[in-house]
């Protein structure tokens, strides 16, 4: 048996302590014992970003970190956007464009297009499609996602 | 949970490292966690100890003096595009890591964990093979600095030992004036490469070639540079045809194998292609930068 660990983090602003084992994945961690659902698992090996969090600011696969590598660090997930009036703009443009259906991919794309706004240039369509190469969504075909980063680019720019 | 179950430690310098390391020996290195994280929930790999060196801040650091840029092992893909010194000195790294898997993958992953894990298809052992750069690695006892060619033996196959940890590489400066370029062709983008070339042209006076690298990689068991052509362009005027071979000696200086995506003759056909564009790339750079002037 393996020694379970006592962690300490912040998610999204609240300071949770736990006792958990190494094992446990951060991605499980976040939905099972915090119950923040709405960090969603899909392949569990980077690929489909479904699992994307920030962690101390920066984007990071919850499927491919531990729990209790989140020991000391400040986490946000999909969670914190509608109370934070800069990515709940990102929020409101996706529903404006219609850019999910069934949802599952759509936190995982959020929180990546928050980061992207901030960090990358994003010039064109071309560019955004680059950008969002990590995140599948098997429902919308891409498009009105696109369309909603172009606005929010955009938008950015014109402030 | 999907990994099988492990101890956890999280030293914060070198030695504790090492000493974890040597201590054990059923212990893996986690650095970024993008390979061997996927690895683990798959349980393809099953370490009963995890030394975490993610916090070791000694080995994020990039220091230079006259002759050598020195990369901590811990450097993530993404401050790799983002700095100025490697830009400054080789812009080609930022080009080629920008194609290192996705956004999100580039936070975590490091130089280190590239190389150590020397998959034959991807950028950092590729940059590394193209820069003729060193890997230094230290175990409890002593420190060892590889020469790149010595470092990489076979597909995920290096020259590290169980008990050593790469601390830096160190990529020597290039005095001349030179021309680079990085061109890779994957299935999607952030994919691995089917097939992944970069060169560099190094002049002298009146646009000789006094040096050209030429390394590829994805068709052969690690990283190659083909020495025969590098040797072939030396002496050239730039204004010249640089591109006097056929597909014939590219062929017998590769040694792809076919995957479900692409066949043999394939990754031949392709690296003709992009080597012939990758030596007429860094030519029309250099051309250009003189018009410039
Ligand atoms: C979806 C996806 C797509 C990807 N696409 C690409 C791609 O296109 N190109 C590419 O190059 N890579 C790609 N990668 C891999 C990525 O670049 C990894 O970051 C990299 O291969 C490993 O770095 P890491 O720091 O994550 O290493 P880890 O996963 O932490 O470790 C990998 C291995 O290296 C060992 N190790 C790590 N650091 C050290 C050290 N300092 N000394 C000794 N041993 C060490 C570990 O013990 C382990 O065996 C992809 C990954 C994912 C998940
Ligand atoms: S569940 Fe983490 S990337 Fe797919
Ligand atoms: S909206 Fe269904 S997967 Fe993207």
């Amino acid at each position: 048996m393996i020694d379970k660990i006592k962690i300490e983090t912040t998610v999204n602003n609240v300071k949770y302590s736990k006792r958990i084992e190494p094992r446990l994945l951060a991605s499980d961690f976040i939905r099972e014992n915090l119950h923040l659902t709405g960090t969603h698992v899909g392949c569990e090996h980077g690929v489909c970003g479904s699992c994307t969090i920030k962690i101390n600011g920066l984007t990071s696969r919850s499927c491919l970190k531990f729990a209790i590598q989140l020991h000391g660090k400040r986490v946000e997930t999909v969670e914190s956007f509608s109370s934070n009036p800069q990515k709940k703009i990102i929020l409101d443009t996706f529903k404006k464009f219609h850019a999910l259906q069934c949802g599952f991919c759509t936190p995982g794309f959020l929180i990546t297009v928050d980061e992207l706004l901030q960090t990358e240039n994003l010039e064109n369509e071309k560019e955004i499609r680059k950008a969002l190469s990590g995140n599948l969504c098997r429902c919308t075909g891409y498009e009105n996602i696109i369309k909603a980063v172009l606005e929010l680019k955009n938008n950015r720019k014109t402030k | 949970m999907k990994p099988s179950p492990f101890n956890y430690v999280n030293p914060d310098t070198i030695e504790k490292a090492l000493n974890a390391l040597s201590k054990h020996n059923n212990a893996k290195l986690i650095a970024g966690g993008q390979t061997l994280v996927p690895m683990m929930n798959f349980r393809l790999s099953q370490p009963e100890l995890l030394i975490d060196i993610s916090n070791i801040s000694k080995l994020k650091n990039i220091t230079e003096d006259n002759k050598y840029i020195e990369i901590g092992s811990l450097l993530t893909h993404s401050n790799a595009i983002k700095s100025n010194c490697l830009k400054k000195y080789f812009p080609i790294i930022s080009k080629a890591i920008s194609n290192v898997a996705h956004h999100t993958i580039r936070n975590e992953g490091t130089i280190g964990g590239s190389i150590a894990n020397a998959d034959p298809a991807s950028e950092w052992p590729l940059l590394v093979t193209l820069l003729e750069s060193f890997i230094k690695v230290q175990n409890k006892k002593k420190k060892r600095k590889i020469l790149y060619k010595d470092f990489f033996e076979s597909h995920f196959i290096t020259n590290l030992r169980d008990d050593e940890i790469i601390t830096s590489i160190i990529i020597p400066k290039i005095k001349n004036s030179y021309g680079w370029s990085f061109l890779e062709e994957a299935q999607r983008d952030g994919d691995f490469a089917v097939v992944e070339v970069a060169t560099i042209i190094e002049i002298g006076k009146n646009n000789l070639i006094k040096k050209a690298r030429i390394a590829i990689g994805g068709v052969d068991e690690k990283v190659i540079r083909l020495k025969k052509i590098e040797n072939l362009l030396v002496g050239f005027n730039l204004s010249e045809n640089l591109c006097n071979f056929t597909k014939k000696d590219i062929d017998d200086q590769i040694n792809p194998i076919s995957d479900n995506h692409s066949s043999i003759e394939y990754k031949k056909h392709l690296s003709f292609v992009l080597i012939k564009k990758a030596i007429n790339t860094a030519k029309e750079q250099i051309l250009n930068v003189e018009d410039d002037r």
